[in-house]
């Protein structure tokens, strides 16, 4: 396989993964909101802006971070590379650069993606609020995958897909956590217990609030959130869950068995991996979850880094 | 008949990483009724596998690679070669009145030779000098031709530096002044506008030897060995070699690397890396007579080269955008 | 039978109209598909017509334009109308293709080699050594098996006065448009099943298979698993999805120039599993841009050393590279005497008559005969450096005047020709009305047979009135239907 392909196969499953992501995010926050008293509305709206990194960028363009701007920024923006719109974009070049090694339906599927994310109207789903937006393209972003594991054979380019997936979901969800917490310690005292709210929103914009409910029968606590964001084992959306789907796509691609590596983002992915099953919610928090976090995070991109070293732009040598 | 020994290097160096090198050098001298190439071979630093080919024009052309990263290029290119006495060129004396009968006819068989190229667009600057040229001789196309060699000579000041090796013949007109490149377009520019066919010519100016330099020879080349000069083409004669740098006609100093349209067909390196580094180059070029006129070996060698003078006004390669 | 329904006044006009003899009087080869559409309510015609565009915007059948500098993706308008051509008359057209392309292989050959023809004094060397496109970096290479035009598309049309077919122009770079051949049928077969049921369609799907053997049989390695690739320029050229396309049904790799890399004079691809070697390069990267050491410095899209490789013979490359100078507008009035020379044979197909300014005779009659003529620039295509003498105003008639005197061997010129006209439905009208076409049929030669596709594309003006059936200046395309017999 071209290292080329592989590398837009990669980078398709990123893009569309992240704009799902920042699209439940979006669509949660804002029905949050809804509830809240107006005081409020920077600390719910301030971490989306953080996580997505584009924080200069916006002051530059908003200034003060209210729903709308938000959401404009977030959902339309042409000028914010990290917009659902320029993902869905990015997503369908990769898509389109490939398509004659994705399957037909894969391509009608993304195009009409696309067609569907630029038909609509910013300034009228600003007024009808994100929902109906969100919606369409966290079930686009479902219907891709689907029409991938059916009609795509599950060689090795499906493997780029799968990690290019579940890196993204576990960075996207690293900085979820991260953020959150950023927030909660630096928020003026007295407001710590009331913040039920802004963790029932992060679980709902991964999809785990009834798992949460599930597992731990118990009301809102940070650190069970945590917990579950981070180490749960089959939550689909958690980072444990995400990178051990990381290392079987790398193993499936070199042929590596349990307990040894081929390459560099094997070794890093299996290290994260050992630290995920055996580390416990308090240690981390007794060595501070921000540091915790952004290891992780360093590590991820390490790893996408070296697959690019290993497999896409590595020296020639005759 | 001389025989010599000729030793070509060209240095890159470059500020920063560069890979995928891919080149392309003219650098074996030809082999023909005048001239006899014994031997050549070309090294790399870092080494490279080539190929080599004839261009259209006749010349020899090397291509090489090299992928892994480097920050620096040497290329030598080693030869021996035989100039043998040319034997003395008949010139049928045809009038220069006469050229225009034939000039559909010449252009028909070297269009290449007659037409304008990116060095030598046809510039009405250059009739001043042909007419000057077609008064100094004495009515005949030989005539016409050596005139214009010489007065070239005669008005243009090599001046190194004057010029840089992108110039097409608009800059030397309008100082006055250049280099053999130059010197070489002129002449090209002046005889195809009166539709004589013509070449240039690239190659190597040997100073006679270190025993006896000739002074004159070597201020007027700069002490560069390089050297240009063109060939015309004489109706039912056929090619002439005329050197207006020195403003006398080639000798067994003068040995031929390449044949072109202009110097753009005939660079001695020309390559394309990846990378942003810039480069510096530097070229040097060692002649000695192999055997001296007793048949006894030479075995001292004469630098034509003053040590470490870097030329950086070439560029010869040309950085291609970084793909990454 | 009186015109009705989407017919509405439906007018032949003076010119030759493919579906009529006379207004009123369908060709035998027509008549079907005529009562089909006849007897068609708009709405429904409406309807299907939506679905074809529909079926093309998914299928991401578009091309881009960049006239508004973000570069918008447009649907190649495509008429539901096919335009019909009976069997003998196909016959006629296919071995006029053949002797062509085999010509100008030959010429092809012959230039770039011994340039036999020159010392025979059947053109003139100094017209060939002035083409834009006659490449020096060329000469003395030997291609596989010997063939430049592997893939020529060329350019037909039907003069109406004369109601004979004319070649207009040859294409033997990269030519493209057989993807909308491809997908022209397969949309109409979706949308129209009916009309394929009245008559009896020669099938067009095995292009994608032929060529591909015929890439195969190139590898200087032999064998077969030999490595065939496509090079694209990338997803930014407007034929992008052609490549693709044809990688596609053809199953090879698709590459752009930075997936290949050349080292000791052979082609490799970059894989996730290091450099594998290259064989065939079926190349849509133009002459110029195909090796940055050779060619333009500054390309990005092709790939540094490949001409040494193709040189050494260790990698083939289709088209032939050098091509250009046999589609040369100049070039084009020597054809017919090729297929004399070379083949000893009539040409079987007309040329348009051909001023060539570079000759005094030639370029007096142009000067004095402005507004009557085409003159094209002759290095170039696609309708760019073109003069329309009977449209034109007298200042750009005077411009065009000057700009031939200044420089006569670069400009030709040809009588205007009424192209011949295929009704098409026009959404604006709601009715069928008369438009001009041509026919582009792709022709691929093996070395030993020229094979050609039924039928080609039919690009379709549609304008009212005008002669332009370029897809950047409102052409559209057709269905091509061959005959297997004569109705």
């Amino acid at each position: 396989m071209l290292s080329r392909i592989a590398e837009s196969l990669f980078w398709l499953a990123r893009y569309i993964e992240r704009a799902e992501y920042t699209a439940r995010i979006l669509d949660v926050n804002f029905h949050t909101v809804l509830e809240q008293t107006k005081d409020r509305y920077r600390l719910h709206w301030d971490p989306l802006i953080v996580m997505a990194g584009e924080e200069e960028r916006f002051r530059k363009s908003y200034g003060e971070a209210d729903a709308q701007a938000v959401f404009e920024f977030l959902a339309f923006r042409q000028d914010n590379p990290s917009s659902i719109v320029q993902c869905i974009t990015k997503a369908r070049e990769n898509a389109r650069t490939i398509r004659d090694y994705i399957s037909r339906e894969m391509w009608e599927d993304i195009n009409s993606l696309y067609f569907t994310v630029n038909r609509f109207n910013p300034t009228e789903e600003m007024a009808a609020g994100p929902h109906r937006f969100c919606d369409a393209i966290r079930f686009g972003s479902h219907r891709f995958h689907g029409v991938t594991d059916a009609t795509l054979p599950h060689d090795e380019g499906w493997e780029f897909l799968r990690i290019g997936w579940f890196i993204e979901r576990a960075e996207m969800t690293a900085r979820l956590v991260d953020v959150q917490y950023h927030i909660l310690y630096d928020a003026p005292a007295g407001i710590s217990g009331a913040d039920n709210h802004q963790w029932m929103a992060v679980l709902k914009s991964v999809g785990a609030y009834e798992a949460y409910h599930r597992k731990y029968h118990s009301s809102i606590e940070p650190e069970k959130v945590a917990e579950m964001l981070i180490m749960h084992a089959l939550h689909p959306r958690s980072i444990r869950f995400s990178m051990t789907e990381v290392q079987s796509g790398l193993r499936a691609i070199s042929g590596t068995g349990p307990g040894s590596y081929a390459n560099e983002a094997e070794r890093l992915t299996g290290k994260v991996l050992e630290r995920l099953r055996y580390d416990k919610i308090t240690e981390i928090f007794q060595l501070g979850l921000h540091s915790y976090l952004d290891e992780m995070l360093q590590m991820c991109g390490s790893i996408g880094e070296d697959i690019a070293r290993s497999y896409f732009y590595y020296a020639v040598v005759a | 008949m001389n025989r010599y020994h000729l030793l070509h290097s060209t240095q890159f160096r470059y500020d920063g990483p560069v890979s995928e090198s891919y080149n392309e050098v003219r650098l074996r001298p030809m082999h023909d009724e005048t001239q006899s190439c014994l031997s050549f071979r070309i090294l790399t630093d870092p080494v490279s596998r080539g190929t080599s080919y004839r261009d259209a024009f006749g010349n020899w052309v090397h291509q090489f690679n090299i992928l892994p990263e480097h920050r620096h290029l040497k290329i030598e290119a080693e030869s021996v070669v035989l100039a043998h006495d040319a034997p003395m060129q008949q010139t049928n004396g045809m009038k220069l009145s006469e050229l225009e009968d034939h000039r559909d006819e010449l252009e028909e068989q070297f269009l290449d030779f007659v037409a304008p190229t990116a060095y030598v667009p046809h510039l009405a600057q250059l009739d001043e000098i042909g007419d000057a040229a077609a008064m100094a001789g004495d009515g005949t196309i030989s005539g016409f031709i050596h005139a214009a060699s010489h007065l070239i000579h005669e008005r243009f000041k090599y001046v190194k530096g004057a010029t840089h090796v992108n110039s097409s013949i608009l800059d030397s007109l309008s100082h006055g002044a250049g280099v053999c490149q130059d010197f070489a377009h002129i002449l090209l520019g002046v005889v195809r506008k009166r539709g004589l066919p013509a070449r240039y010519v690239s190659g190597y100016l040997v100073p006679q030897s270190a025993a006896s330099p000739d002074a004159k020879l070597q201020e007027v080349i700069g002490g560069y060995a390089s050297h240009a000069w063109a060939e015309v083409y004489l109706p039912s004669s056929g090619w002439i070699g005329l050197d207006p740098t020195l403003g006398q006609p080639p000798g067994l100093q003068h040995v031929r690397v390449a044949y072109g349209r202009d110097y753009g067909d005939v660079a001695p390196v020309r390559g394309v890396y990846k990378g942003h580094a810039g480069q510096r180059l530097s070229v040097d070029v060692h002649v000695r007579p192999a055997v001296d006129d007793e048949g006894r070996e030479q075995l001292s060698e004469n630098k034509t080269t003053p040590p470490d003078v870097p030329v950086i006004t070439e560029r010869v390669q040309q950085p291609a955008q970084q793909q990454q | 039978m009186p015109l009705q329904g989407l017919f509405g006044d439906y007018q032949t006009g003076s010119f030759y109209d493919e579906m009529f003899a006379a207004p009123d009087q369908p060709r035998p080869h027509y008549a079907k598909i005529f009562e089909k559409l006849a007897s068609m309510m708009p709405a429904q015609f409406e309807e299907r017509r939506q679905h074809a565009d529909l079926a093309f915007l998914l299928q991401g059948i578009t091309f881009t334009v960049y006239s508004d500098g973000r570069g918008t993706e447009r649907l190649f308008p495509f008429d539901l109308i096919p335009r019909i051509i009976p069997k003998s008359e196909w016959q006629r057209i296919e071995s006029g293709l053949a002797q062509r392309v085999m010509a100008l292989n030959l010429f092809l050959q012959d230039v770039y080699g011994k340039q036999r023809i020159f010392a025979d004094r059947k053109i003139p060397r100094s017209l060939v050594y002035s083409c834009k496109h006659f490449l020096r970096e060329v000469i003395g290479i030997e291609v596989p098996r010997g063939i430049h035009t592997h893939i020529c598309g060329i350019d037909l049309i039907r003069d109406s006065k004369t109601g004979e077919y004319c070649v207009l122009e040859d294409n033997v770079r990269t030519p493209s448009g057989i993807s909308y051949v491809l997908e022209n049928r397969l949309v109409m077969m979706r949308t129209f099943p009916d009309a394929f049921q009245a008559h009896e369609v020669l099938p067009v799907n095995h292009y994608p298979a032929e060529l591909s053997r015929i890439l195969r049989s190139l590898s200087p390695r032999g064998g077969d698993d030999a490595q065939i690739v496509l090079l694209t320029p990338g997803i930014y050229n407007s034929a992008y999805f052609e490549h693709s396309f044809l990688a596609q049904q053809m199953g090879i790799e698709l590459v752009e120039g930075r997936d290949l890399i050349v080292d000791g004079g052979i082609v490799y691809m970059k894989t996730i599993r290091g450099l594998q070697r290259v064989d065939v390069i079926y190349r849509r990267v133009d002459d110029d841009f195909l090796d940055s050491l050779t060619f333009r410095p500054d390309s990005v899209l092709g790939v540094p050393g490949l001409m040494g490789a193709y040189r050494a013979g260790n990698v083939a490359l289709a088209n032939a590279v050098g091509n250009g100078v046999a589609d040369d507008k100049a070039i084009y009035a020597y054809v017919p005497a090729f297929i004399r020379y070379y083949l000893g044979e009539d040409p079987i197909l007309r040329s348009v008559d051909t001023y060539l300014c570079s000759k005094k005779d030639d370029l007096n009659y142009v000067l004095s005969h402005l507004p009557e003529l085409v003159v094209k620039a002759v290095g170039e295509s696609g309708g760019y450096g073109m003069l329309m003498g009977p449209t034109a105003d007298r200042e750009r008639l005077e411009e065009f005047g000057r700009r031939i005197k200044a420089d006569p061997r670069n400009y030709i010129a040809q009588p205007v020709l009424p192209l011949s006209r295929v009704p098409s439905y026009d959404p604006a009208l709601g009715t069928i009305a008369g438009r001009h076409v041509d026919l582009r049929p792709y022709c691929l030669y093996d070395g030993e047979k020229v094979t050609i596709v039924p039928g080609g594309l039919t690009r379709v003006a549609l304008q009212q009135g005008s002669l332009v059936v370029n897809s950047s200046q409102g052409g559209g395309s057709k269905d091509t239907w061959v005959l297997f017999g004569e109705d």
